[in-house]
């Protein structure tokens, strides 16, 4: 006689539910792994993030800090004109005098000069002076210089403000908004410079890295970034966070910066800092 | 009752089949889930990375364009001023020819200097290039880029007897590349220009005349290491070296044919078995001649505290005010004099004997006769005593400007004497022999001048010598106005002489006494300068068949130069300059710079 087999395939309720509860233990595992595993990852993107914009922040106002020229930067006490007087250096804030190769002109003669010995004429006393042009940029000085714009001489060791007056420019010569008083000598340039402003500034109610030309608007560098420490050097070894007394000059800058990015409720902080040593304008002639 | 065929699981077959199928799954899931979190680190390091290798490309492109700055610079200050000379040369012989004022005269004319930017703009050293490293491959960065000039012109306001200065607007444009990676820096700026007189101690030797119409040549042994110019006369044998080559007015000189056994006047670089070391540099022919001065009323002045650019004879008159006595048409008595403002002024021929003591005093016994005058100069503000030879001694609060002044000859200078025998062999360090005791004080800038011959008859060295002590700024000049300096026979073989000397007179020159007698008397060791009108032999010497050359009678010549000499960086108190002018400084100051 032979056994009639029923089907036998399905699950009990009992072992339904085991192996529910079961995989349902696995996947809240696997989906508290993935959680975690994508935590990592949002709070490592934002870290790089962060870093990646801290670099680029920190080499952008190095590049400034090279670029600028006569004292460098704008400190308090000093022969900067009065409408820059908001935008001095101290600890907290750095504020240059950014040049261009191509927006300088070599500043020309006084004329008569330079007369008997008796009576030399070396001074420019007048509000216009004489400019050789173009530069090797061939620029002259209707390319470079507008009303209004703030024009540094540079005479061998000294550095004069002056501002641009309306239509400035006429043959081979630039007008300023008042007389000029400078000796001059056949190292004299004019130059058009950016007052550049670094500052933490609040912005929407959080603080931030801004950079000011002048007194134009501020620019939010990144909002990541929340703090500016700046020191300076007179002698490239030690460092204070206070800038050298008016005319001296600094030999080094040191730039910090410290961000801080949110992701979730877990914020990711950096701290980046760089030296620039002040490069000497002048070669002094060899001792041998 | 059980079947042999069933199998002894109680699960139903189709229950494994699915159990295996859950476990599948759950393992695939998991391995996604694994693998995820593991391209997510993955993901996270390489961009890091990728982060960190973009950075320090960016920094090496920008370093590599710093570095092609740096070249520009060091072009600008180190390497332009020989080729400023080669493009001056034409304007800087009509100059000296012409006798101009260079207080009022331009030396490069205006009508040249927009030419003279287009050669400037020609020529080598302006375009730079270069790898970091000093690698030969671009792997580590490399940098290319240009010198540029423009607006030649001159400062009036510098043009003095002494020289004049020149302006030119120069940038340096430099691309600095790592891999992908570019930056571009460009710098602006003036190029200060500096024109000087040559002072006659630039020169290891300066001479008019070679001397060759006097059987005189320069043979294998002689060894110059700084420039060298003689005008004309020149003879060679063998292999005389020359380190910074040579100079000469002339269109030929004279080399040794050892096939003919004579002289040949040739333009070449070498004939033959004479074959001068130029050291890399060349003989130049046709260069503009060097004139020496032919008297040493300048150096009078100074001593009597007159103004010494003034080059006329000095007066009795002249001599008797500046020195405070009575006399008014007759010379001043035989004697040493100190005059308020000048230096040591010695009516008469003197020995004069130089040694340091106690404190680093600097002091001279001056030997007139019977009489013996001391002074002691104390540095670095005095007093100096002059101990007469009867009397009570005179004090000055103050250093003598560096003058001596010998209104007829020096008929012995020397130092102290030796401690000892010379080592053998000599030093070739360029040290001095320890033996040798120091006649010049580290703090003395002393020059000595004879209207007739100065005699040396010791060793005179310093005490800080240049070539082992840097920054030592001790240094003496020695010269004969209208006859010789001369080694005379009372000094010592292989004689150490340290100083700048001048006999400048027509015929005269830097001679040895007894030069073709006697036993051969090894080498007159200089350090310094010597300029001088005619070059006389100061030993005598054989040339073999091969062009080696043999001492026989009289001193060989061991001459180093001075190299705080070169460019005019020093020289001693009152030493002449030439009529001649050349670039000697170019100096850039930068006025801007800007990245790209």
């Amino acid at each position: 006689m032979s056994s009639s087999k029923g089907n036998t395939s399905g699950m009990t309720l009992t072992e339904t539910l085991v192996a529910v509860a079961i995989a349902s233990m696995i996947l809240m595992l696997m989906t508290s792994l993935v959680k975690v595993g994508g935590t990592v990852s949002n709070q490592s993107r934002a870290k790089r993030n962060l870093d990646d914009a801290m670099r680029a922040t920190l080499e952008g106002v190095s590049q400034d800090v090279r670029a600028s020229i006569g004292p460098r930067i704008m400190i308090a006490g000093s022969t900067i004109p009065s409408s820059l007087n908001a935008y001095t250096s101290t600890g907290t804030t750095l504020g240059l005098i950014v040049g261009d190769p191509a927006m300088a002109l070599t500043v020309a003669p006084p004329t008569g000069y330079p007369g008997p010995s008796t009576a030399r004429v070396v001074t420019y006393t007048t509000n216009t002076i004489n400019l050789t042009q173009p530069n090797l940029d061939s620029k002259s000085c209707s390319d470079i210089f507008k009303d209004g714009d703030n024009v540094l001489i540079t005479s061998d060791t000294q550095n004069y403000w002056m501002t641009a007056a309306a239509t400035p420019c006429g043959t081979a010569s630039l007008k300023f908004t008042s007389n000029a008083n400078f000796t001059y000598s056949q190292l004299a340039k004019a130059a058009k410079v950016l007052p550049v402003y670094y500052s933490v500034s609040t912005i929407d109610g959080q603080a931030t890295l801004t950079r000011q030309i002048g007194s134009g608007s501020k620019q939010v560098i990144d909002p990541d970034i929340t703090s500016l420490t700046v020191e300076y050097s007179s002698d490239g070894a030690n460092f204070s966070g206070s800038p050298p007394s008016a005319p001296a000059t600094p030999k080094a800058i040191r730039i910090t910066i410290a961000g801080t990015n949110w992701n979730g409720k877990k914020p990711s902080a950096l701290t980046l800092s760089n030296t620039i040593f002040m490069r000497d304008s002048t070669i002094p002639q060899t001792v041998r | 009752m059980k079947d042999s065929n069933q199998n002894t699981s109680t699960k139903p077959n189709g229950m494994q089949d699915r159990e295996g199928g859950y476990i599948t799954i759950m393992v695939l899931l998991m391995m996604v889930v694994m693998m995820a979190m593991l391209l997510a680190v993955l993901s996270g390091s390489i961009s890091s990375v990728k982060q960190a290798g973009g950075q320090s490309g960016l920094i090496q492109a920008r370093a590599a364009a710093e570095a092609g700055q740096a070249d520009g610079l060091y072009t600008l200050n180190q390497e332009l001023v020989p080729q400023l000379n080669t493009m001056f040369t034409t304007y800087l012989r009509s100059f000296a020819q012409s006798g101009g004022n260079s207080t009022t005269t331009a030396i490069i004319p205006q009508s040249s200097w927009a030419g003279l930017i287009n050669t400037l703009n020609a020529m080598n050293g302006t375009t730079i290039s270069g790898n970091l490293s000093g690698s030969t491959t671009a792997a580590s960065g490399s940098y290319s880029g240009a010198i540029t000039f423009s607006n030649f012109r001159s400062d009036p306001i510098s043009f003095t007897a002494q020289g004049q200065n020149y302006m030119v607007d120069y940038r340096i444009t430099s691309n600095g590349t790592n891999k992908a990676y570019r930056r571009e820096v460009v710098t602006s700026g003036t190029l200060r220009i500096g024109l000087g007189r040559q002072y006659i101690n630039q020169f290891l030797l300066l001479a008019d005349d070679g001397g060759s119409t006097g059987g005189n040549f320069y043979a294998t042994g002689m060894n110059f290491d700084g420039p060298v110019q003689v005008n004309r006369n020149w003879r060679f044998a063998g292999s005389p070296r020359f380190a910074m080559g040579a100079k000469t007015a002339a269109a030929t000189v004279q080399m040794y044919n050892c096939t003919t056994r004579t002289y040949q006047n040739v333009s070449t670089q070498t004939n033959g078995c004479t074959t001068p070391n130029w050291g890399g540099a060349s003989l130049q022919y046709n260069a503009p001649a060097v004139n020496l001065p032919n008297n040493s009323f300048s150096q009078a002045r100074g001593a009597l505290g007159l103004d010494a650019n003034d080059t006329s004879t000095v007066t009795n008159q002249q001599a008797c005010g500046a020195l405070g006595l009575s006399c008014t048409t007759a010379a001043p008595p035989n004697g040493v004099y100190m005059p308020a403002s000048g230096g040591i002024y010695i009516q008469g021929n003197a020995d004069i004997k130089m040694s340091i003591g106690t404190t680093g005093k600097q002091i001279y016994t001056i030997t007139q006769g019977s009489a013996i005058t001391t002074i002691e100069v104390t540095y670095p503000n005095g007093p100096t005593v002059l101990i007469p030879p009867t009397g009570s001694p005179k004090t000055q609060n103050r250093v003598p400007n560096g003058q001596i002044y010998v209104t007829g000859s020096v008929t012995s200078l020397t130092g102290p004497d030796r401690s000892g025998s010379l080592p053998t062999p000599l030093p070739t360090d360029g040290s001095t022999p320890s033996v040798i005791r120091p006649a010049v004080s580290k703090d003395s800038k002393i020059n000595i001048a004879a209207a007739g011959d100065v005699t040396i008859q010791s060793d005179i060295v310093y005490e800080q010598n240049p070539n082992t002590v840097p920054g030592a700024s001790n240094i003496l000049g020695i010269i004969s106005g209208t006859g010789n300096v001369k080694v005379g026979t009372s000094a010592p073989n292989d004689v150490y002489i340290q100083a700048a000397l001048l006999a400048g007179a027509s015929g005269k020159g830097f001679a040895a006494d007894a030069y073709n007698s006697g036993a051969p008397r090894g080498s007159i060791h200089l350090l310094g300068s010597l300029a001088e009108s005619t070059d006389p032999p100061r030993g005598v010497g054989n040339i073999a068949s091969n062009g080696t050359v043999t001492i026989n009678n009289g001193y060989g010549d061991a001459f180093n130069y001075d190299q705080r000499f070169l460019n005019g960086a020093t020289a001693p108190p009152f030493f002449p300059s030439t009529t001649v002018f050349s670039a000697q400084t170019a100096l850039p100051k930068e006025a801007t710079w800007g990245e790209r």
